[in-house]
């Protein structure tokens, strides 16, 4: 499957996304993947009064995620996927999804997560989530904004473990 | 204590606390204002904090500003707005809102406090 970009960030639609990585990548389309704003009506219409009247948007469960990325019919070209955690990834390709890629734009601080880069702190569960995806094949770059350098998170993990 | 206006700044980095300095130094603040920002801490606690401001200083009226329609402090904003439905909430926050709102915050009502405030904001924005 062709996606544009997937990504995860825990703030989903906002500024970076908008302004930065739609201008840049000159995407048609957001996907919203969260089972939460998907149930909750207030939410979502919040999520869909910010995007530019130019871009379509969508927002799906994971899965109706999981089967609109599973057809090939499916054109993502200029599609931008956002979900606010690993555990989506892990679950779409759980769900027989095949994501090759993906880009980690933020998860921000929390209590019980772990600093790794500025925009990047990590819970144990979520770690352990990301080590599971990339066993089964999945490349993560993290790179908040179009213009910052990617880092590929193996090689973050690795710097990290050796200290 | 009760006072009657309780404004919070939310935006990115530090422009919140920025604003709040260049307008104080400007015009005589007529109001304590509240800066938060969203590098400095999670929305969570943003929104915590908010909201114990609120129960502790039980103002008449809030005010939320924030820089970015759209960002992740506008989102903050409409979630603390929802849980207070009088909380008045505007995107595009810059000084000269700001010197507006010490400067007639005293003088007008609370409808037309926002709407003058909106309106020397975009009054702000001038061409040359």
């Amino acid at each position: 499957m062709n996606v544009q970009l997937f990504r995860i960030d825990d703030r989903l639609i906002h500024g970076q996304v908008v302004i930065g990585w739609v201008a840049f990548l000159n995407s048609h389309q957001i996907l919203l993947c969260d089972d939460a704003v998907y149930e909750n009506n207030w939410e979502k219409e919040l999520y869909l009064s910010i995007v530019p009247e130019n871009i379509k948007t969508l927002v799906l469960d994971v899965n109706q995620t999981a089967q609109l990325l599973s057809d090939p019919q499916n054109d993502l070209s200029r599609t931008i996927i956002l979900v606010n955690s690993p555990l989506i990834v892990e679950k779409l390709l759980n769900l027989g999804v095949q994501l090759s890629k993906i880009n980690i734009g933020g998860i921000h601080f929390r209590e019980g997560r772990e600093k790794y880069l500025p925009y990047l702190y990590l819970s144990k569960t979520e770690l352990e989530s990301l080590q599971a995806s990339m066993q089964k094949g999945t490349h993560f770059d993290c790179q908040d904004m179009p213009q910052s350098k990617a880092i590929p998170l193996e090689k973050l993990l690795n710097k990290k473990k050796n200290g | 204590m009760k006072d009657a206006y309780l404004v919070c700044i939310i935006t990115h980095g530090d422009l919140a606390c920025a604003l709040k300095a260049a307008a104080e130094k400007l015009a005589i603040p007529t109001t304590e204002l509240f800066c938060f920002s969203n590098q400095e801490k999670t929305l969570e606690k943003i929104e915590a904090e908010i909201t114990a401001l609120v129960q502790r200083r039980r103002p008449q009226k809030i005010l939320i500003l924030v820089d970015l329609v759209g960002g992740s402090c506008w989102f903050s904003a409409n979630r603390l707005k929802r849980n207070y439905s009088d909380i008045a909430l505007i995107g595009g926050v810059n000084i000269p809102m700001l010197v507006s709102f010490f400067t007639n915050a005293r003088r007008l009502d609370w409808p037309g406090l926002l709407e003058k405030i909106t309106a020397d904001a975009k009054k702000g924005i001038v061409r040359a």
